[in-house]
């Protein structure tokens, strides 16, 4: 996954299990995760199907991942085509860890040949990627499902209070020993100040943002989330911050709005149904978990 | 509604699709079982009734019932699904009470009481034993009641199984009692000598969970007793040999997070075949502290009286009785309850006070003079291991 | 007559108000309150029937959430 991770639990009283016996079992279901999902790893499952690609197998997959792919793909329809796990390869035209000459506009209709969810061939047998150099990154999502399978394992653990926070998105289980709920900051896109708390008990909170990689090309600025079907960068919101009863929705919800324009994010966030936050490109700060807050347009 | 949970057409499909994957299934339903560790317990009370009023009494002493009532329990599980239970009970009973009504000079109704103090000890046995299966439980019990002039001997049973995602419990209960009564001749003259009576009772109820706080029920009892109904130390006391009685309850018990209290409140309808009928309603405030919980509670009860009660009784008529218990009147009652929980051990101290009067009812009747007052103090120790 | 319309009166009134209480789905794992011994029906079973028989013996009526149990000398 790559990211900083935070846990806080309490172990449950009647139980005898230990804090350490419960952050060990979590970080190693973090790592089998990890393990079968990461595509830096050469032998993890990511790995195995990018390379098979044009290759002409189909690579097997468990219930698990066919999950996982299913609903990729659900998000792929529901966001018009803008969530896309197959547009990681744009990352060699608009190239975000280079400290020089990181735009190669050359390649971009090259690579825009290999990006598209809809070309993905899934059956039965497994799951395919037709053309050479197609890659699959299911990163995002398995962040998300990672702090799900997480506060899932403790539940059944018997532990009735505990957070999880794996780069940005929070989990919940009941509330702060003291009876509290757990505060999370919102976080400034500029660093600093949290801009305001939220109380989540028996909740998550995912934050998706634009801001966190930048690189400047003719004169502005582009954030990391790129738009697959132009093959640019995305023009949008900053940050949008989104609570659900779990990760995986939440960060479905707030990553769908972070691929679209700020007037569409909005429109998409108010539809979906979910208490959002959204911090535009003039920093101006919209939803009602804003206004709960008094954070407001400038 | 959950503001977690949205309806929007995305959030519905993909909640669908999460549903594959065991991360986002609902935890194994808990299973119903058996206590987790033994527990043994004593229990003593202390009930005190008012003396009668001079002026309410034509002829006799006006102190009236005390009563020590001692409890003794052990209860413990038994493998993986059963448990069993030992109940012992002691009453012991000393006082005087109303003989009959009559009329004094001025033509005013008036009690006369039963002559010396009486006094009579009970002793009850019980064992009971449960069984628990995934989805709910079912327990029977068998008790047998000991004291020189009455004898029961009593079986019940009871299940209750939980649906809809163990959010409702539906439970069920009938029993069976048949009591034999030997008035001893003493204080009080007697006319009767070896009667007895049977009595078969059933309740049906459903109880369910509104939210996390919040948990409602609603059930009805009946009850039917024939033989020998009527009161042997009361002069004037004849009842029918049959009884049938109904009672509708219902339950609501809130949890104010805000607060760390709950609220309880229970409310039941009675009706019978001797022309009775009552409410009662039950009020309490259950404040959580930090090891101790503190409940006061009220009581109203309203009751009307029996066809066939008269205040003096009417002996030309075929069902008679002056008993107060069968008067029209209205009841108050306010207690409190505090316990403390140190470890495995638990103490509880509970005390109430209970007024009664004609004029507190939602009935019309005439007012019986010999309508009691009472209190009553309790205190319990309770210990739990494993 | 006039007692039947009463107690079918009161038994709408209370199946209405049950039925129109709002019931929320709560998961297994978010019981904690209703656990508390204070939300149960009796707080202890023992104590319960001590308080029922008290009453039962002073007034008329009987019943509540429960069979009728054992019997005892005190009508």
């Amino acid at each position: 996954m790559g990211g900083p991770a935070t846990l806080v639990i309490t172990p449950p009283e009647d139980r005898g299990t230990t804090a350490a016996s419960l952050v060990s079992a979590v970080e190693s279901r973090l790592a089998t995760l990890e393990r079968r999902y990461s595509r830096y790893l050469a032998d993890s499952l990511v790995s195995t199907i990018n390379r098979a690609a044009g290759g002409g197998d189909f690579t097997r997959l468990d219930p698990e991942s066919e999950a996982l792919l299913e609903i990729a793909d659900q998000l792929w329809q529901s966001s018009g085509g803008l969530f896309d796990i197959t547009s990681g390869v744009l990352r060699k035209a608009w190239r975000f860890d280079a400290a020089k000459a990181p735009v190669d506009l050359s390649q971009l209709e090259t690579l825009q040949k290999k990006v598209g969810w809809d070309k993905v061939e899934r059956t039965s047998e497994g799951v395919y990627l037709p053309i050479k150099g197609m890659e699959i990154d299911l990163g995002g999502l398995v962040k998300e499902y990672a702090a799900d399978c997480a506060v899932r394992l403790l539940r059944d653990q018997g532990v009735t209070s505990g957070l999880i926070e794996l780069a940005g998105d929070v989990a919940t289980i009941g509330c702060q020993p003291s009876g509290v709920p757990w505060r999370v900051g919102i976080r400034a896109p500029q660093g600093g100040e949290p801009l305001g708390g939220i109380a989540l008990s028996n909740a998550a909170a995912a934050t998706s943002g634009n801001y966190a990689r930048t690189l400047r090309f003719e004169g502005r600025t582009y954030g990391h989330l790129l738009n697959p079907q132009t093959g640019w960068p995305v023009e949008g919101p900053t940050s949008v911050t989104v609570i659900g009863e779990n990760c995986l929705s939440a960060g479905a919800v707030s990553t769908i709005a972070c691929l679209q324009s700020s007037e569409a994010a909005e429109a998409w966030l108010s539809e979906a149904g979910l208490p959002w936050l959204m911090i535009g490109p003039d920093a101006g700060c919209s939803g009602p978990l804003a206004s709960e807050r008094g954070l407001t347009r400038p | 509604m959950n503001p977690l949970r949205s309806n929007s057409a995305f959030l519905r499909s993909l909640t669908r699709t999460l549903a594959t994957l065991p991360a986002y299934q609902a935890a194994a339903t808990l299973a119903d079982a058996p206590p987790a560790f033994t527990e043994v317990g004593v229990r003593y009370s202390h009930y005190s009734e008012d003396d009668i009023d001079a002026s309410s009494v034509i002829f006799g002493a006006t102190s009236r019932y005390d009563i020590d009532i001692t409890q003794l329990w052990i209860e413990a599980p038994i493998g993986a699904s059963w448990s069993v239970a030992l109940d012992v009970q002691n009453d012991y009973q000393t006082g005087a009470s109303p003989w009959f009504v009559g009329t004094d000079q001025n033509g005013e109704p008036g009690v006369i009481m039963s002559g010396a103090s009486i006094q009579d000890n009970r002793v009850e046995v019980g064992v009971a034993t449960r069984y628990f299966w995934a989805d709910g439980n079912a327990g029977l019990n068998v008790s047998r009641s000991d004291e020189d002039d009455y004898e029961a001997l009593s079986m019940a049973f009871d299940a209750s199984w939980n649906t809809a995602g163990n959010t409702r419990t539906w439970t069920t209960s009938v029993s069976n009692s048949r009591d034999k009564v030997n008035p001893t001749q003493g204080v009080i003259p007697v006319f009767v000598s070896d009667e007895a009576l049977d009595t078969q009772s059933g309740y049906f109820g459903v109880s369910q969970i509104l939210s996390r706080t919040a948990i409602v029920r609603v059930g009805l009892n009946y009850t039917y007793s024939d033989g020998y109904l009527s009161d042997p130390y009361k002069l004037n006391d004849q009842r029918p040999q049959s009884h049938e009685r109904i009672a509708l309850s219902t339950g609501y018990r809130h949890f104010l997070i805000d607060a760390n209290a709950s609220i309880q409140f229970d409310y039941r309808y009675y009706a019978d075949s001797w022309g009775v009928d009552s409410h009662t309603v039950e009020l309490g405030w259950a404040q959580h502290f930090e090891r101790t919980t503190l409940t006061p509670y009220f009581r109203y009860y309203s009751q009307r009286e029996a066809d066939f009660f008269e205040v003096v009784a009417d002996l030309t008529e075929p069902h008679f009785a002056d008993d107060y218990r069968l008067s029209s009147y209205g009841a108050m009652t306010l207690g409190a309850r505090w316990a403390i929980n140190l470890g495995d051990w638990t103490f509880e101290l509970e005390g109430e006070r209970y007024w009664s009067d004609a004029n507190w009812g939602l009935y019309d009747g005439d007012s019986a003079p010999a309508l009691v007052d009472f209190w009553r103090g309790t205190m319990a120790i309770i210990w739990r291991f494993d | 007559m006039k007692r039947a319309l009463c107690t079918a009166g009161i038994l709408s009134v209370i199946t209405f108000q049950t039925s129109c209480m709002q019931i929320e789905t709560v998961e297994a794992w978010d019981r904690g309150y209703l656990a508390e011994d204070t939300m149960q029906w009796e707080t202890d079973a023992r104590s319960a029937r001590l308080k029922g028989h008290v009453y039962t013996s002073k007034e008329a009526s009987t019943g509540g959430a429960g069979a009728a149990g054992g019997g005892c000398g005190c009508n």
